[in-house]
């Protein structure tokens, strides 16, 4: 199902809040390789995904 | 926010979403501010971008958490998104569902004032588990698998007999994609999982849910290490006991999501990725520096970077604006009139008591248990240091002050040790009886309070800003405050060679200036001190809770605000319990092992052994544990169950 939305995403301004976290980090990463352009904006509160390993 | 949101065609907001805080009172606050307040304003900034751009279109889709349906019972499992809770676990799952409330609130508005442009969706996630998350952020798998990869026991309570479903991370990504880009997801919420119906909790999907024992002996099973042990619930545990959870995925199901990933498949990539980053995801355990400059660096290195290229680029760097105007932001922070940069703390003291005069032939009190530089600056003036001992709290003993008093005194100096504060009122009392000038040695103490009034409490405050302190450069650096004008004046002669104007001298001086460099690392700094602050003092209060009963804690008894610059424990078996933190990889220090009067430089003052008998015995028994605002809430939970682990072993 998900192939036929994949090319949805290619070229769309996508922001991801909380995107340094655990499902943000992984999120963006997906939505790069599918093409969009991510912006990521995060608190980046230690303990709460500030200390991402990218 | 809002200019990001304009730009975009699609906002996904994780913020929040999956941390578990707990179910602790004082959580509340900072839970609340992220899990809803964070959201209100989020969504009142949608709002705004949608009115104020006619042609803007924007889908919206909220991550929110299963964790808000709250205790269910298993006869209502699996829950559906209009399942009503019946029992709220915690503050968290209260603050997430009225967050949702609100987002779905938003979407309903703005359609019944014929707006579509704008579409809300919501994901409710379950236990989601994969690489990059935080081993320490207390969700069960992350948990598990830092217990196995380290070979530490996994304790399950009660057994571990309930039921969960988890979802690997790549599919709760699909799921937030398939509803971002779906036509009919808005103002709707979904929820993830593994089942379908009652009938699904008998054949989950990918094998997706499982008992917590099920998981844990999973996990052991793909580490191929550590220990499952089950123990009984304690008594007083109780109240959190968890319940079964499990939700029921029909509705996303239809508009063509299912988790791919087996519960196995998903764990072994997550388990072989944390095995391969093992040095930066497991580090906290290895190594927990006593103090670590670089995490605080980290933390505002924009802001310091921009700073020093500043003042770089303006190629002005003794004496400038800088340092003029962090003078001015310092001493008001203070509540004091006056600032006087200088090269440190030691020459914070010693210019004080030259401009006061007091030099060969006066005698200055001071505590006995105080870092070095407070007795050196008192001997470089050319005056007497006299000490005096101190309290249990480890600060001087303001009923032993008065007998050290002699014709010859001049002032005292009483020092705000590791964040507190003297028993101002008495010492002031003393001196103003006793015609003597009260110089606070406040190297320790950035932003302590005495019955709610920042230090200096009496007029005249020296400040150190050595790169450990609260308040610290990148080297030296220290200031005088005060609210006396003709001190204030003659300091800044005495600081610059003595020379009233340019190539003039008048008095005897010393070259002793805060640089530009460090005053615009310093105001920056400053901006953040009492955030920093706030940190320290979160800190210590999760190391008392830890360990009380465990050591002999250092406390107050009437009302300061502790800066906790240090946390200083005392320990009947200090050495040994070093040496086996040490061992463990834990950094300490001692402030201080010799008393003053013990020390070879003052033994012309002609104390003997015994004279302090508090200090002399508590130099003994203290050591100062790890404490900085970037320590880690996981390292100080390593630290306490390493102590109570030699205690049990020296027992």
């Amino acid at each position: 199902m998900l192939e036929h939305y994949e090319k949805e995403f290619d070229g769309k301004n996508v922001l991801v809040i909380g995107g340094a976290g655990f499902i943000g980090s992984n999120l963006a990463k997906k939505l790069v390789e599918l093409g969009a352009k991510v912006t990521i904006a995060d608190a980046m509160i230690e303990g709460l995904g500030g200390d991402v390993y990218i | 926010m809002k200019e990001l949101m304009k730009n975009a065609d699609i906002v996904f907001n994780t913020a929040g979403s999956i941390i578990h805080t707990g179910a602790k009172k004082e959580n509340l606050e900072f839970d609340s501010n992220i899990n809803f307040t964070s959201h209100t304003l989020f969504i009142e900034a949608c709002r705004q971008v949608i009115t104020e751009n006619p042609n803007k279109k924007l889908a919206v889709v909220y991550i929110g958490t299963r964790d808000q349906y709250g205790k269910v019972p298993k006869l209502d499992l699996p829950v559906s998104e209009n399942y009503i809770p019946k029992e709220f676990t915690d503050y968290q799952s209260i603050s997430k569902r009225a967050a949702e409330e609100h987002y779905m609130m938003l979407h309903s508005s703005l359609i019944s004032d014929k707006i579509d442009r704008l579409k809300v969706s919501s994901v409710r996630a379950i236990n989601t588990y994969g690489p990059n998350q935080d081993l320490n952020c207390g969700a069960v798998v992350p948990t598990f698998i830092k217990k196995s990869l380290v070979g530490e026991k996994i304790e399950l309570w009660g057994g571990g007999n309930v039921l969960r479903d988890f979802n690997y991370v790549d599919d709760v990504v699909e799921a937030l994609l398939i509803v971002a880009i779906s036509d009919k997801t808005g103002g709707q919420t979904y929820n993830l999982g593994c089942c379908i119906g009652k009938e699904g909790m008998e054949t989950p999907i990918g094998k997706n849910l499982t008992t917590i024992k099920g998981l844990a002996e999973l996990i052991q099973k793909i580490a191929d290490n550590g220990i499952v042990e089950e123990k009984p619930y304690p008594s007083d545990r109780a109240a959190i006991e968890p319940g079964h959870c499990c939700s029921d995925i029909s509705k996303i199901a239809r508009i063509g999501w299912l988790p791919k990933t087996n519960l196995e498949t998903g764990l072994k990539k997550t388990i072989e990725f944390y095995s391969q980053n093992k040095e930066h995801y497991l580090r906290n355990i290895k190594n927990i520096p006593f103090g670590d400059l670089k995490r605080e660096y980290q933390s505002l290195k924009t802001e310091i970077d921009k700073s020093i290229s500043d003042v770089l680029n303006k190629g002005w760097f003794v004496l400038g604006e800088n340092v003029e105007e962090f003078e001015k932001e310092f001493s008001s922070y203070c509540n004091k009139k006056y600032g006087v940069g200088v090269g440190n703390g030691f020459d914070a003291l010693l210019l004080t008591l030259k401009a006061l005069g007091i030099g060969r032939g006066d005698e200055v009190i001071t505590a006995v248990n105080t870092a070095i530089p407070t007795a050196m600056a008192i001997k470089a003036a050319g005056a007497k240091p006299v000490f005096v001992d101190i309290n249990r709290d480890l600060l001087i003993d303001i009923n032993k002050i008065e007998r050290a008093i002699t014709p010859m005194t001049k002032a005292i100096i009483p020092v705000h040790l590791y964040g507190q504060v003297c028993d101002m009122n008495k010492i002031i009392e003393i001196a103003t009886k006793n015609n003597l000038e009260v110089i606070e040695d406040c190297a320790q103490a950035h932003g302590a309070e005495y019955h709610n009034a920042k230090v200096p409490i009496s007029s005249i405050g020296c400040f150190s800003f050595y790169p450990s302190k609260n308040l610290g450069a990148y080297g030296d650096g220290g200031m005088v405050v005060t609210n006396n004008k003709e001190l204030y004046e003659k300091l800044k002669i005495i600081r610059n060679y003595g020379q009233t104007n340019k190539y003039l001298t008048e008095i005897e001086g010393h070259n002793s200036r805060l640089d530009e460099l460090h005053a615009a690392i310093l105001r920056e700094k400053l901006k953040k001190l009492d955030y920093k602050n706030s940190l320290r003092k979160e800190k210590a209060t999760l190391y008392n809770s830890l360990l009380s009963g465990q050591v002999e804690l250092i406390q107050n008894n009437y009302n300061i605000k502790n800066v906790c610059h240090l946390y200083v424990i005392m320990h009947k078996k200090r050495e040994a319990l070093m040496d086996y933190l040490k061992e463990k990889g834990i950094g300490t220090a001692i402030h201080y092992p010799i008393p003053l009067h013990l020390q070879p430089t003052f033994r012309y003052l002609g104390y003997n052994p015994g004279d302090f008998p508090i200090a002399e015995n508590s130099s003994k028994e203290i050591i100062s544990l790890p404490m900085f605002p970037e320590l880690k809430d996981e390292e100080i939970k390593f630290i306490c169950k390493t102590i109570k682990e030699f205690n049990e072993l020296t027992n």
